[in-house]
């Protein structure tokens, strides 16, 4: 009678286990795949990129895909020298490019340093840098034909079911967005990091 | 040999009981770890509670502001609320009483929403005997006025627009149980829907949050030493449920009417002339939680019918022309046929929420269809295709097809909007259908020029109307290419407002009455600033609003539209009497004209120069706007400690609460423009997935260990 019970017992067991080591892998996965996604796509993003610059130095303006289904192109570069990083910026800061890179939100100025442009990423990707930048830090932004520099000038952590720009903001500034808390476990929070820079004249 | 194979037991049993040592410590620690997680997410949960805000707050609140940043409510005493209306002319004077009711001196903020096209100009703050007229300076510079004042120990008030339809008043220096006044007006053309005049005064009361970090001890350095807990207590929740107010209406309609109600509350009504009424709230007081709605209707007739008012100020002449469609009931029969083109993106950046968005407006507007009508859907990502080779009449088979396609659809692949525009606005039959282009799309798009040029070629008698999706639609591509394509831009922010959205932009659509508007004047053209500048169609149930300053009074004024098949034409001339409020209506809307090129415009000396024409009209005609506040200061300093009490004001209001605006009232009136610049979605779930990961492997490994102990 106790072995059969102790059988049962067993057998639930091996089931349960089976579960959770199959859940276990099939979370994993898919934590290695955004993680993964983040990083190989800066690698065709880059092959992109530089089709776009070569391009645009002998006077043809094109927009180079990534991958040919893509719905995002590479716009600018974003350089952090201080945290050595080195991004490609998409167009477009849906879901769909953001997992890919940080994006340019068409809502604001197209990124040549006049007005306001607003980038955003994710903050445990390519983001999680925006937590290190400090005041004063220099930020390089560089499309087809020009390079920006900007210092960073000013942080806030806002509800963005409610933000406006402050006064002031819209003129050639550098706005980068990513979701606060930086180690929140779940997305999806109405907190988000905005760091304002200023463009420099060089 | 033996020694050396014990040895080498020895050595194997110590290795595995350091195995197991460490097996033990590595066990306890993702068990730590884990307890930790699941901890930290449900407390992430728990206090996913909100602050207090004040801009949250739905209406008339007064925030006091002791320090730190915390909000506490104040006890609103009293609300009276005096209209005076001529024809679809509104003004309304509001004084609101409030009361400090905390034991030290402190700044309250006061926010308040008011109908979309309110435009503020007078604004009073009373102080016992003492009166103080606000003025009018560009938002900066009031905004500095009113800090100096407070700094300087001064009563101050500033009022501010922060969205077309949230106003907040800011106040500072207000003495331990003093009570203020603030009075201010403004007036409003009035909504016209379903035949029906409405005036609406806004009152309830938000959602509220308790302030989460409200730290008592962090008070106790005070001018005054209180048991501050007894504040929040007085400002208890209940007390708030009442909002008693008074409203009063004196209503001159102009026409006979055919009703007159109240929608929520219980009025008196007294007619003192023909068309005259004196309408007021019953009792002392309401109690207000819903907003007082009053609508009238005036007598329709069987053609759209033109009404004049004029005021001549200092030389110059404003003119407001108002078109009332004709009765419904006459209309039906002239009612006209429509080819109705669904443009659908269902671009990689539509996926998530925005297809799900845009399948059920479509769905809904599939089902709005009427039998007389024709339609067709076209879909694009980096293809272009449609439903049908053309349009089709709309019959139950075809709906049900249109509704199985939508319901399949999915949303990947780039943008390539050039060919779908084309096609939608391609085999245009001349003068037989009005053709209607419903675009559903977030903008996603690079070559805006390119597409702007086709509407301003191909557009022919279409009308363009866009409908945004998402949370960040290119609302700048939008806007322009309705304003092009002589249609209305809808933005729709959530999957709530689909429905409501959707169903009334098409039951507008359904009726067109007149299009192809064209205005005749006996004047001098040069002379005269009109607005809105294209005369937009007139649809079945709602009036159109036509303002324009002249130098000389307008004697005869003609209209021309396509009425159904036939042209139709109707003239008027101006009455003696003149009318005050029209100039500052039509300054309302030169400016809400303005911010549509302020926000349509993508270049900074651009944008600078619509500015500053915003903040001229606004300052010559004393108007509160995006760009300009009120300000008014007491000269007098009433708060001789203000040492003490700057130390606790310096947290002004907490970065980032500059405003209030749940995602509805992002939609904005026509012609109105927000500066609106969504935050985007910037997490994914890859924490979360190796958090679950982790769980998933403790819960194994617990088995594991559990099913050995039944062996």
């Amino acid at each position: 009678m106790l072995r059969y019970f102790h059988r049962q017992i067993r057998n639930l067991t091996t089931i349960i286990i089976v579960v959770a080591s199959a859940s276990c892998l099939w979370q994993l996965t898919t934590a290695a795949w955004i993680q993964g996604k983040a990083i190989v796509a800066q690698e065709l993003l880059n092959h992109a990129w530089k089709l776009t610059a070569n391009d645009t130095q002998i006077g043809n303006e094109k927009k180079h895909r990534p991958w040919p289904w893509a719905d995002t192109w590479p716009v600018a570069r974003l350089t952090a020298p201080r945290q050595n990083i080195e991004l490609i910026v998409l167009a477009g800061d849906s879901g769909s490019s953001l997992a890919f890179g940080p994006g340019y939100s068409f809502a604001s100025c197209p990124p040549n340093g006049d007005g306001l442009t607003m980038i955003s990423g994710h903050r445990d990707t390519h983001f999680s840098f925006l937590k290190e930048l400090k005041v004063n830090d220099r930020l390089y932004l560089q499309t087809a034909d020009s390079t920006i520099q900007y210092r960073v000038s000013d942080f806030q952590v806002v509800d963005s079911r409610t933000f406006t720009l402050p006064d002031g903001a819209d003129e050639n500034t550098l706005l980068l967005v990513t979701c606060y808390p930086f180690d929140a476990i779940t997305p999806g929070g109405p907190l988000r990091y905005l760091v304002y820079a200023n463009k420099q004249l060089i | 040999m033996n020694t050396i194979n014990n040895f080498c037991f020895q050595q194997l049993k110590q290795k595995r009981n350091i195995y197991r040592k460490l097996l033990k410590i590595i066990h306890k620690i993702l068990i730590v770890i884990s307890v930790y997680l699941v901890f930290g997410l449900l407390f992430q949960y728990v206090y996913a509670e909100e602050p207090a805000d004040p801009y949250k707050s739905q209406h008339g609140s007064v925030w006091l502001l002791p320090a730190n940043g915390i909000y506490l409510e104040a006890m609103q005493m009293q609300t009276d609320v005096d209209y005076e209306v001529t024809g679809a002319i509104a003004r309304a004077r509001v004084k609101q009483q409030f009361k400090n009711d905390s034991a030290f001196w402190t700044e309250g903020i006061y926010v308040f929403p008011l109908p979309e096209n309110a435009a503020v100009d007078q604004f009073k703050m009373i102080i016992g005997e003492r009166i103080i007229e606000g003025q009018v300076k560009e938002r900066v510079e009031a905004k500095k006025t009113y800090e100096n004042a407070k700094a300087a120990g001064q009563r101050t008030s500033l009022i501010e627009q922060q969205r077309p339809n949230v106003f907040t008043t800011s106040l500072a220096n207000i003495a331990p149980g003093e009570t203020i006044i603030v009075e201010f007006e403004y007036q409003q053309i009035l909504e016209y829907r379903d035949n029906n005049y409405r005036l609406r005064y806004p009152m309830v009361v938000g959602p509220r949050y308790h302030p989460r970090n409200y730290h008592p001890l962090a008070e106790t350095r005070m001018t005054d030493t209180v048991d501050v807990t007894s504040v929040v207590t007085e400002t208890d929740l209940s007390t708030n449920s009442h909002n008693p107010t008074r409203i009063h209406v004196q209503l001159d309609a102009g026409v006979n009417l055919a009703e007159l109600n109240s929608t929520y509350h219980e009025i008196h009504i007294n007619q003192t002339g023909e068309t005259r009424y004196s309408i007021a709230t019953v009792g002392e007081n309401i109690v207000s939680d819903r907003d007082f709605e009053l609508v009238w209707q005036p007598e329709l007739a069987d053609q759209p019918q033109l009404s004049l008012f004029n005021e001549p100020i200092n030389g110059d002449n404003y003119t407001m022309l108002t078109l009332l469609p004709p009765d419904l009931s006459y209309l039906e029969e002239k009612i006209q046929s429509r080819d109705v083109i669904f443009v659908l993106d269902i671009s990689g950046s539509m996926s998530g929420t925005s297809i799900e968005q845009a399948k059920a407006s479509l769905l809904t507007a599939v089902d709005g269809l009427s039998d007389i009508d024709r339609f067709n859907i076209i879909w694009f990502n980096e293809q272009t295709g449609s439903l049908f080779p053309d349009v089709v009449s709309v019959s139950a088979q075809y709906k049900n097809y249109a509704k199985l396609f939508i319901t399949q659809l999915q949303a990947n692949g780039g943008t390539e909007m050039l060919p779908a525009l084309k096609l939608a606005l391609a085999n245009q039959e001349k003068f037989s259908r009005l053709r209607q282009v419903v675009f559903l799309t977030d903008g996603n798009i690079s070559n805006e020029a390119e597409l702007f040029e086709i509407i301003d070629k191909q557009l022919g008698d279409s009308r363009l109307f866009t409908i945004g999706i998402g949370s960040a639609p290119n609302s700048f591509f939008m806007r322009k290419a309705a304003n092009k394509g002589r249609g209305t831009f809808t933005y729709i922010g959530n999957l709530n407002e689909v429905q409501e959205k959707t169903v009334s932009l098409l039951k507008k659509l359904e009726t067109p009455a007149l299009i192809n508007l064209q205005l005749e004047f006996d004047l001098n053209n040069h002379d005269i600033e009109i607005y809105p500048e294209m005369i937009p169609d007139l649809y079945a149930g709602e009036p159109l609003t036509i303002l324009f300053k002249s130098r000389s009074t307008p004697q005869h004024i003609s209209l021309k539209g396509d009425y159904g098949d036939s042209e139709w034409q109707t003239s008027a001339t101006i009455k003696e009497a003149s009318q005050s409020g029209i100039r500052v209506a039509w300054a309302r809307e030169k400016i809400a004209t303005l911010m549509s090129q302020h926000h349509e415009s993508d270049a900074v000396p651009e944008r600078q120069q619509v500015k500053q024409k915003i903040i001229n009209t606004a300052v010559q005609h004393h108007l509160v706007s995006r760009f300009t506040s009120l300000v008014a200061v007491d000269v007098t300093p009433a708060n001789d400690s203000a040492m003490l009490y700057r130390e606790h004001l310096k947290n002004n209001l907490p970065h980032g609460w500059k405003n209030s605006s749940p995602a509805k009232q992002l939609m904005p009136a026509p012609g109105m423009i927000l500066a609106s610049l969504q935050l985007p979605q910037t997490a994914s779930s890859s924490r979360f997935n190796l958090l679950l990961a982790i769980i998933f492997f403790i819960t194994g490994l617990l088995f594991y260990r559990l099913r050995s102990t039944y062996k």
